[in-house]
C-alpha cells in the first residue's frame, strides 16, 4: 500500500473520472485506524469512519489538492470525532464496551480474565495522547508499515519510530498499573 | 548499551528488521538484564494483545461507500445533475438511509428532503432516517433512527394523516401540522449474539424520544400511553414515562452581528421563524427578549440586547399562524357615464371596482386560549376594468383565443388594450412575460369567441398580463380602446363577425403605485397555508 502524492492523486482522478473503488479500498484502513485512535468507543468510531468517508465521497470533486487527499480524510475524522466529543459532552451515550457482553464465548484457554484484560488494555489506549494512540492503531490495526505511517502523516520515519517506542512504553506503564491486567 | 536504547530497539524490532549490529548488541544486552527481557516479552505480549482487539472488534463501515461508477465531471449544470444522482445512488445503496454530517445544521444550514407529497423533512443532529412512502393510512412513513428530525407536514386527505414518525421509543402522527422529533440514547446498546427482536426491545429500553411542537398538533403515543401534543409543547418519551411541557427548542442559530441596537441571527433555514416572533433567547453569557423584525433567508434580524455566539430559544411566548389572504371584492360600478360608447352592436364601459385583501392571522399563545386570538389585516386597492358587452339583437363573432389558465384573459393579437395618460407622461404597456411568449409562439388552436345578445366580456386595465405601466403616482385621465380585426377564417352560421375600434368614456384615474400584482401564493406556500387553515379549524 502506498501513500506516495502522486499515487493518491491518481486514485482522487479515477475516482473523480468515475471509479472510486480503488481510492477508497487504499484509504478505508488507514481511515479505520484513525477513526478508532480518535473516538472514545467503538461505535463512535464506527460513525465517524462512516460519515467522513461520505464527506469525501461527496466532496471529491472539490478537493484543491489531490495528492494531500489523506491529510483531508485524517482532518475530516478528527473535526467529526471533536463534533462527536463536544456533544458527549452535554448528552451521555453509553457505548458497546461500556454495555455488559452477552453472547461472546470465551474458550476455556483464553480464562476467565482474558475479557478483563482486553478492557485494560482498551483503557489504557484511550488513556494515551492522540499522536500515541494514532501510531498505535496505524500499526496495529491498520497493519501498515514504519514508510507507510511516516507518509500517511508526513512525519520522517525515525520520529515515527520513536513515536511508536514512547507509545508502546506508555501503554505498558498504564496496564503495569492496572490491576484487571 | 544502556536500558533506554535497548529499550528502543526492543520496540523497533517489533516494526522493522534490525540491522546485524543492532541485533548482536541487543542480544548481548539481553543476557545481561532481565527488566530488559521483561520489557522485551510485555512490549511482544502488548502487540499481539492490541492486535487480537483490534481484530475482535474492527472499526468498519455501517454502510457501504457507493463504489459504483460515478459521473465524470462536466459543466456546473451536469455535476449538479450528477450530484442529485450521486445522492440518490447513495440513498439506494444505503437502503433509502440519509444520514446527515454532524454540525451540518450549525455550519451549512439544514439538510431537507420534500417528499412526494410535498411534505418536507428537515434532517439535524447527525439524524438517521429511512423513508419509507405511503403505506395504509398514512402518506408519508418516517423511520427515525436517531438524531433530530424537523417535519412540515401537508393536509392529508380525511381519513388519512400526511407523517407518521416512528422511532424506537414511539411514534407521532400528524393532525396537519409542524414539529420535531429527537431521538436520543439511539441503538447504541446493541448487544450481539441477540437477535433483532431482543436488540429493539433493548434499543427502545434505552431511547427517548422527544417531540416539540411549532404549529398545530400531533398525537405522540408510545408504550406509557399517548398524548395530543399542541403547538407550543413538548412531549417525551422515556424510560416509560410520558411527559408533556413546555417545549424548550423552537430556535438555535447563532448571532453573527452586532450593530448597535441591531442584531443578526443566522438560523436554520427550516426554523418556521417568521416576522413578529418574540422569543426568550440564551446565549453564552447573555440571555434575553428578542423580536423578530425582519427574515430574509435564514437570517433574521431581532430587537433585543444579545452577544456574538452560539443562541437558542427556551421558549416563545407568541406564534402567529396566517392564513391565506382572502379576495373581496366589492361590486364594480361604471367609472364614467352610464352606458359607455357603443359602435355597431358592441358597447365599451370602463368600470371601477374595489378589491379588499384580507389576511387572517391567529395568535397563540401558551397556557392561553387553545383558539388563539384573530386578527386581521385588511388591504384595499382599486381595480379599473374595460367590459365589451353585445347590446344588439345578433350573436357577434370576435377573434378572441381564450388563454385556458386564465380567467379573463386574452390573446392580445386578438384584443389591444390602449390608454394614453393626459399630463404628458407616457403610460407603457408592459411587455409579455418571456414564458407566455414562447407559449404564444406554438400554434394557437383556432379559437372565436361568440358574443351573444346580452353577453360582455370583461379586461382588467391593471394588474393583469397586459397591465399597463404608469410611470408614478398622480392623476391621469385613461381610456381604453379595443381594436378588433374581424374573424377571418370562422364564418359561423347565424352569426356576424365585427371589426373595428372601440375607444371608452374617459376616466380620472388616480393611479397609486403599489407591490406588484401577485401571482398568487407559490406551490409550497399554498401547501403551507393549507396546513395553517386545518390547524384553525
Amino acid at each position: 500500500m502506498s501513500f506516495d502524492r502522486a499515487h493518491l492523486a491518481r486514485l482522487v482522478r479515477d475516482a473523480r473520472g468515475g471509479k472510486p473503488a480503488e481510492l477508497f479500498e487504499a484509504l478505508a484502513p488507514v481511515a479505520a485506524a484513525w477513526a478508532r485512535a480518535s473516538c472514545r468507543t467503538h461505535g463512535e468510531a464506527e460513525d465517524v469512519l462512516q460519515e467522513s468517508l461520505l464527506e469525501l465521497y461527496r466532496s471529491i470533486d472539490r478537493l484543491n489538492n489531490d495528492g494531500a487527499v489523506l491529510s483531508w480524510l485524517r482532518r475530516a475524522i478528527r473535526n467529526n470525532a471533536a463534533d462527536r466529543a463536544r456533544r458527549r459532552a452535554v448528552r451521555r451515550e453509553v457505548g458497546i464496551e461500556a454495555a455488559p457482553e452477552h453472547g461472546v464465548e470465551c474458550s476455556p484457554a483464553d480464562g476467565l480474565d482474558s475479557s478483563d484484560h482486553r478492557r485494560a488494555l482498551l483503557a489504557a489506549l484511550a488513556d494515551l495522547d492522540d499522536g500515541e494512540r494514532e501510531m498505535l492503531t496505524l500499526r496495529h490495526d491498520a497493519g501498515l508499515s514504519l514508510a507507510e505511517i511516516a507518509e500517511a502523516t508526513g512525519q520522517s520515519v525515525r520520529a515515527v519510530e520513536s513515536r511508536l517506542f514512547r507509545a508502546r512504553r506508555a501503554l505498558r506503564a498504564r496496564l503495569q498499573r492496572d490491576p484487571r491486567s | 548499551m544502556n536500558c533506554e536504547r535497548a529499550a528502543k530497539i526492543i520496540s523497533a524490532r517489533l516494526d522493522r528488521d534490525l540491522s546485524p549490529g543492532e541485533a548482536a548488541q541487543l542480544d548481548e544486552h539481553l543476557a545481561a538484564c532481565r527488566d530488559c527481557r521483561r520489557a522485551a516479552d510485555d512490549f511482544r505480549n502488548l502487540t499481539a494483545d492490541l492486535e487480537s482487539a483490534f481484530r475482535s472488534a474492527p472499526v468498519r463501515l455501517k454502510q457501504p461507500i457507493p463504489t459504483a461508477a460515478r459521473p465524470a465531471r462536466r459543466a456546473i449544470g451536469l455535476r449538479l445533475a450528477a450530484a442529485a444522482a450521486l445522492l440518490l445512488g447513495a440513498g439506494l445503496l444505503l437502503g433509502h438511509t440519509l444520514l446527515t454530517r454532524a454540525g451540518s445544521r450549525r455550519k451549512h444550514g439544514v439538510e431537507w428532503t420534500e417528499l412526494a407529497s410535498g411534505t418536507r423533512v428537515f434532517r439535524h443532529r447527525a439524524a438517521r432516517v429511512l423513508f419509507g412512502g405511503a403505506m395504509n393510512d398514512v402518506d408519508e412513513l418516517i423511520q427515525l433512527d436517531r438524531g433530530e428530525v424537523e417535519v412540515a407536514a401537508v393536509r392529508a386527505e380525511p381519513g388519512r394523516c400526511s407523517v407518521r414518525v416512528v422511532t424506537p421509543a414511539g411514534e407521532v402522527v400528524t393532525l396537519g401540522t409542524r414539529f420535531s422529533v429527537e431521538v436520543k440514547n439511539p441503538g447504541r446498546t446493541r448487544v450481539e449474539g441477540e437477535g433483532e427482536e431482543m436488540n429493539r426491545l433493548i434499543a427502545a429500553a434505552a431511547a427517548v424520544m422527544v417531540v416539540s411542537v411549532t404549529e398545530g398538533e400531533v398525537l405522540v403515543s408510545g408504550s406509557p400511553g399517548q398524548t395530543v401534543v399542541r403547538a407550543g409543547e413538548q412531549a417525551e418519551i422515556g424510560g416509560g414515562k410520558l411527559t408533556v411541557g413546555k417545549t424548550d427548542r423552537i430556535l438555535k442559530g447563532r448571532v453573527i452581528k452586532v450593530d448597535g441596537a441591531a442584531v443578526t441571527i443566522s438560523v436554520g433555514r427550516s426554523s418556521g421563524v417568521r416576522e413578529g416572533f418574540e422569543f426568550n433567547c440564551k446565549a453564552k453569557g447573555w440571555s434575553g427578549k428578542v423580536l423578530v423584525v425582519r427574515k430574509n433567508s435564514a437570517v433574521l434580524a431581532v430587537k433585543g440586547d444579545a452577544a456574538v455566539g452560539d443562541v437558542a430559544a427556551t421558549g416563545f411566548t407568541t406564534i402567529l399562524t396566517e392564513a391565506p389572504g382572502r379576495n373581496e371584492r366589492t361590486p364594480a360600478r361604471p367609472a364614467a357615464v352610464e352606458g359607455g360608447e357603443v359602435v355597431g352592436d358592441l358597447r365599451l364601459t370602463l368600470f371601477e371596482g374595489t378589491r379588499v385583501s384580507r389576511t387572517v392571522a391567529r395568535e397563540y399563545v401558551p397556557g392561553g386560549d387553545a383558539e388563539g386570538q384573530e386578527k386581521v389585516t385588511e388591504t384595499v386597492a382599486r381595480t379599473l376594468h374595460a367590459r365589451i358587452e353585445n347590446v344588439g339583437r345578433q350573436p357577434v363573432i370576435l377573434p378572441l383565443v381564450a388563454q385556458p389558465f386564465r380567467k379573463n384573459v386574452y390573446s392580445r393579437h386578438a384584443v389591444e388594450l390602449h390608454a394614453r395618460d393626459t399630463e404628458g407622461q407616457a403610460v407603457d404597456r408592459v411587455k409579455r412575460p418571456a414564458r407566455q411568449a414562447r407559449r404564444d409562439a406554438a400554434p394557437a388552436p383556432p379559437a372565436v369567441t361568440v358574443l351573444k345578445p346580452g353577453e360582455s366580456i370583461r379586461q382588467p386595465v391593471e394588474g393583469n398580463l397586459y397591465r399597463l405601466r404608469f410611470p408614478a403616482a398622480g392623476k391621469f385621465k385613461v381610456w381604453v380602446e379595443f381594436a378588433v380585426p374581424a374573424a377571418k377564417d370562422q364564418p359561423l352560421e347565424g352569426h356576424r363577425a365585427w371589426s373595428g375600434k372601440l375607444k371608452s368614456n374617459e376616466v380620472d384615474w388616480e393611479h397609486r403605485p403599489g407591490r406588484a400584482p401577485s401571482r398568487g401564493p407559490s406551490r409550497n406556500r399554498r401547501r403551507h397555508w393549507s396546513g395553517r387553515e386545518e390547524n384553525r379549524e
